[in-house]
């Protein structure tokens, strides 16, 4: 059986380095991409089991909006979404749910926090 | 009244001394008798006298003489005047006394009960028209006080009638008078500007016709109810779409008279567009500047939670420590920043200290410290100006100068030096000096150079370059407080052309 694959999906560099570095241990294909454009493409070649997302991010496509596209998808499997946002207001929550989010984590977000969601999902 | 002064003219003064004892009888009386009635004309003169017993026949002056000349005087004409003679009783006599407006025309030999009973009367009528005058002057003095009251009353009734028709003709307010049957009686300019209205097509009209008019204004976007005008204190928020999209807030109060009746209603509007502007940009501001301080925090939480839970090698924790470092010195320099910023704004410059300066050694100071922080780089500073000297902060206009230099070098190649170049120039017969910084780096589209210097705005957003977003917002800030201007001049590509202009104070 092959790897899951995950889908790192952040403008900031870091913060995608801090969540590959938290789930690099071999159980998982780890792939990034920098914005929401980006992120639908890979998904396309990919499909990944998981994307984790942050929702604020530059260009014409937010986190919200690759979320539902993601999940409006009717060939392939439906990837498991986690949203990584920066509130964690009850508009941004509602927000999520609508566009289909399975889980969220509000930054600045416990690592081992993210592995247990993680495993708990693709296991 | 005091005593009844009788004043008593015989030449003879045994007469004097004989009339005195009768009339003294009455303790009201006060007599003064004078012998000749030249004196006793200087005496009246200067005394006040209620009543005169004058002899007739008398030496140097007669007693006819002495009326005519008291008559002809304002002051003693209307002394009453008793004549009492001995020798003339002639019907001429009596006449002549008449036609002098005497009192009375006393034959001796005196009656004395007669004389005492006539005075004690004319006394009591004499104290009763004292008494009617002195109420008659009360009563006066009364009216006039009531009538100089009442027209004071009347001219500050004009006098605020004036002042407050100023006072709401010039209010940014807007107001409507309502009168008791519910009929327009005012409307005032501010809102007649805010919606549009003609002030002619409401007074005399009823409210309800005003109310429709006011509808036909609202945004339905949040607007459910049309009718907004209440028997009622009250205030609401109104949503007009038109003239154009304004918020408002709508108060009414009931006018009530001096005994609790109804007199009016007052209708107040408040233009409260800026405010909920003001009011969204800030909280806007807040959820921005807390979600750029999250993210270098995500950074720092999350590589040290790593750290303490996993082993890695001394190379891959050395690097994740630089992380934290660098992620830490971003979260100090945006929190510096944004201290700065909203102490700038609050205190609109009250705090910063200006004094003059020379713009050279400053603009010098700026390109030492930046070329230190970029190793091997220099700005090229070619001035054809003569230097001014500039009243300035030397702090805050070292950072502009900082902070546009710095990104100078930030966003342009590694081996490219940035040139600093000098003019002049005059607006509004102030002298400016221009101060601009050049670089040959990547340059902003239109749209980027469109939202330059908004807050945490940033061209490259990658994070590849590090930055806050707010460094620009700052120059903008200090040089405006400064009361100068920042350009920028750019295009994809073509590098980026920033000019700082600052009043000269003299070169």
């Amino acid at each position: 059986m092959s790897n899951k694959r995950v889908l790192i999906v952040d403008d900031q560099g870091e913060l995608r380095k801090l969540v590959r570095m938290t789930l690099d241990f071999g159980d998982y294909e780890l792939h990034e991409a920098e914005d929401g454009d980006r992120a639908l493409k890979l998904a396309n070649v990919i499909h990944p089991d998981l994307v984790i997302l942050d929702v604020m991010m530059p260009g014409g496509i937010d986190g919200y909006q690759v979320c539902e596209k993601l999940k409006q998808r009717t060939s392939g499997s439906v990837p498991y979404v986690i949203l990584l946002t920066a509130r964690g207001q009850k508009d941004d929550l509602e927000e999520g749910k609508r566009v289909g989010a399975d889980s969220y984590l509000v930054k600045p977000f416990s690592p081992l926090e993210l592995i247990n969601k993680v495993n708990s999902v693709l296991n | 009244m005091e005593k009844f002064k009788i004043l008593i003219i015989d030449d003879i003064k045994q007469n004097i001394f004989a009339l005195t004892t009768v009339l003294e009888k009455n303790i009201n009386f006060e007599i003064k008798g004078i012998s000749s009635a030249v004196e006793a004309l200087s005496y009246i003169d200067q005394q006040t006298v209620d009543l005169i017993l004058c002899d007739v026949q008398m030496p140097n002056m007669d007693g006819f003489e002495f009326v005519s000349i008291i008559r002809l005087r304002k002051k003693t004409a209307g002394i009453p005047v008793m004549f009492v003679s001995a020798h003339h009783k002639e019907e001429a006599f009596f006449k002549r006394s008449k036609d002098l407006g005497t009192i009375d025309y006393l034959v001796k030999p005196i009656d004395e009960d007669e004389l005492l009973h006539r005075l004690n009367t004319y006394y009591t009528f004499a104290l009763r028209e004292h008494e009617k005058t002195k109420e008659l002057a009360v009563l006066n003095s009364e009216l006039l006080v009531n009538k100089l009251f009442s027209q004071s009353l009347e001219k500050k009734v004009k006098e605020r009638t004036r002042e407050l028709n100023s006072i709401l003709s010039l209010s940014p307010d807007g107001y409507v008078l309502e009168s008791v049957d519910n009929n327009i009686i005012y409307i005032n300019p501010a809102l007649l500007n805010m919606t549009g209205f003609t002030e002619d097509k409401f007074i005399g009209k009823s409210a309800e016709v005003f109310s429709h008019a006011m509808a036909s204004l609202y945004n339905s976007d949040f607007m459910n109810e049309t009718n907004i005008i209440r028997n009622e204190d009250c205030e609401h928020t109104i949503y007009l779409s038109r003239p154009k999209l304004r918020v408002i807030n709508c108060k009414q109060r009931i006018m009530y008279g001096l005994t609790g009746e109804k007199e009016g209603q007052v209708l107040y509007f408040r233009d409260i567009t800026h405010e909920k502007e003001i009011d969204k940009m800030k909280s806007d501001f807040l959820s921005t500047a807390a979600h750029e301080l999250r993210t270098p925090l995500a950074s720092i939480y999350g590589f040290s939670e790593l750290l303490m839970n996993r082993d890695y090698d001394k190379k891959t924790s050395s690097e994740i420590f630089q992380t934290i470092h660098r992620q830490s010195q971003n979260l100090k320099k945006l929190l510096d920043e944004l201290l700065d910023l909203s102490r700038i704004e609050a205190r609109a410059g009250k705090d910063f200290y200006m004094h003059n300066h020379s713009l050279e050694e400053l603009i010098k100071q700026s390109c030492d410290e930046v070329e230190g922080a970029f190793k091997g780089r220099k700005v090229d500073i070619q001035s054809t100006c003569l230097w001014p000297i500039i009243s300035c902060d030397i702090d805050k206009i070292r950072q502009v100068f900082n902070n546009l230099l710095s990104n100078s070098f930030k966003y342009s190649p590694e081996n490219e030096n940035v040139l600093l170049q000098t003019s002049e120039r005059e607006q509004n017969g102030i002298r400016y000096f221009g101060i601009s910084i050049i670089d040959k780096g990547i340059g902003m589209t239109p749209q980027q150079l469109s939202r330059i210097g908004e807050r945490f705005y940033r061209a490259d957003d990658s994070g590849v370059t590090p930055g806050t977003g707010l460094g620009v917002s700052l120059v903008k800030e200090i040089v405006l407080i400064h009361d100068g201007d920042v350009e920028f001049v750019s295009d994809i590509g073509a590098g980026m052309v920033v000019t700082v202009w600052l009043p000269i104070v003299r070169n």
